[in-house]
């Protein structure tokens, strides 16, 4: 546990130190909405408070992937990631720290702010609340998938489009279950089956990301 | 078993079919200072990398007195420092001892006094030089209190006086019955300290 708080401490030290780089993820969201509403702006108020939800959650998923390789790879190039797997005894818990910290620092902002914006831009506030909820329970789930193919590649040059191309297929299943939530919720249908769904894929993500990232990470730095 | 920390029989090494080095002996215990040493390209890092358990060997046995808990006594230094460049020298050490679960300031006091560089302390690392972050690495084995040293060329890009800082490093080290295993390109003579110089002989 003592691990855990020390990792996330550093990780945070890090992004503190780096200056702007704990507000791309906003920034990244508002030109997406912003984006997505002029290109849909000529279409009529209720078809546009329908997309808005959805395109939040996709705006969600490319957050997600803008840096998800620096989750291992910034370690890689310091060396930190050697010394982190020789001790093999905490390794599975400082890559849980990595993770949890990448998701505070990427898709965290956006789970708080996405719903207020979407109030703001018209729609309702249930709707807005399980909105909320979804990205509460999907996007950590987006990291922890993320950080597999992070640790996959961790050693390749240029692995940013690799990654891109191995994560968003499974990206799906979450974006399925997330966007049709937050649709069920707006046409007042019930929607508790989704979110339900939603935490059995994070807890299962939860259970095997850290073992699948150390044993993708021994065979990357072999 | 007892007396040696770190036993190496007939360690062979392969990397896609290409043989980096073959049937390397070797046996460190208590008090003793190995030196591998060869030309570029022989495998020294390789067979490092072997040692701390980063890679496999292809065929041969690596053993330890402490079974699995070798992570508890070794620590490694390889070519990359392992320093975040953006945080602070200072910072630097204090995430290294409690990444150990260790907090000791008169330790990192003691040890930026020895070398010379208690000046750099609040500076981030990103704007010393090559030397300098070099020594920062080398620190981290004064500050925590493990009895293997594995590091990886370590006199590469230090100066006269700071090589000899480490020379007085890792006799002190040798009486607190610590081992040390490093890699250089050429056999170590005329040292403070008594040590063994293995040769590995590159593959063609």
């Amino acid at each position: 546990m003592n691990n855990f708080l020390v990792s996330i401490t550093k990780e945070f030290a890090l992004v503190k130190r780096s200056g702007y780089e704990a507000f791309v993820p906003i920034i990244y969201l508002f030109l997406i909405m912003l984006f997505f509403s002029i290109a849909i702006g000529y279409m009529s108020k209720n078809i546009f408070n329908e997309l808005v939800p959805l395109f939040t959650w996709i705006a969600c998923l490319l957050i997600c992937i803008l840096n998800i390789e620096k989750i291992f790879s910034d370690d890689f190039d310091d060396g930190t990631l050697e010394i982190l797997l020789i001790n093999f005894d905490v390794l599975e818990i400082n890559i849980l720290a990595k993770i949890f910290s990448h998701w505070m620092l990427s898709n965290f902002p956006i789970v708080i702010i996405a719903p207020i914006v979407t109030i703001v831009l018209g729609l309702d506030t249930n709707t807005a609340l399980v909105l909320f909820i979804s990205l509460l329970l999907g996007t950590p789930t987006l990291s922890l998938i993320g950080s597999i193919a992070a640790a996959l590649t961790v050693g390749l040059k240029n692995n940013k489009i690799l990654i891109s191309i191995v994560v968003l297929p499974l990206y799906v299943p979450v974006l399925i279950f997330g966007t049709s939530a937050v649709n069920n919720s707006y046409l007042e249908m019930p929607y508790t089956s989704e979110l339900y769904l939603l935490g059995i894929l994070f807890l299962i993500f939860l259970l095997i990301t850290p073992f699948a990232c150390s044993k993708a990470l021994k065979i990357s730095l072999d | 078993m007892l007396n040696s920390y770190i036993k190496l029989e007939n360690v062979t090494f392969k990397r896609n079919d290409r043989q980096i080095f073959s049937n390397i002996s070797l046996d460190i215990g208590q008090a003793q200072i190995v030196n591998i040493f060869g030309p570029n390209g022989s495998g020294k890092t390789s067979l490092l990398r072997n040692i701390v358990g980063l890679s496999e060997p292809y065929s041969g046995t690596i053993k330890n007195k402490f079974q699995n808990d070798l992570n508890s006594e070794i620590i490694f230094l390889g070519h990359k420092l392992g320093l975040k460049k953006d945080l602070t020298v200072d910072e630097n050490l204090i995430f290294t001892q409690e990444f150990y679960n260790l907090y000791d300031k008169d330790k990192i006091n003691y040890a930026l006094t020895k070398f010379k560089i208690s000046k750099t302390r609040y500076t981030p690392v990103k704007y010393l030089s090559q030397g300098q972050q070099k020594i920062i690495g080398l620190l981290k084995m004064l500050i925590v209190p493990f009895s293997i040293w594995i590091i990886d060329e370590p006199y590469t890009s230090l100066d006269t006086s700071a090589s000899e800082i480490l020379d007085s490093v890792m006799e002190e080290h040798t009486y607190k019955k610590g081992a040390i295993i490093m890699t250089n390109h050429i056999a170590l003579e005329n040292k403070r300290f008594n040590v063994k110089n293995i040769s590995i002989i590159k593959n063609e």
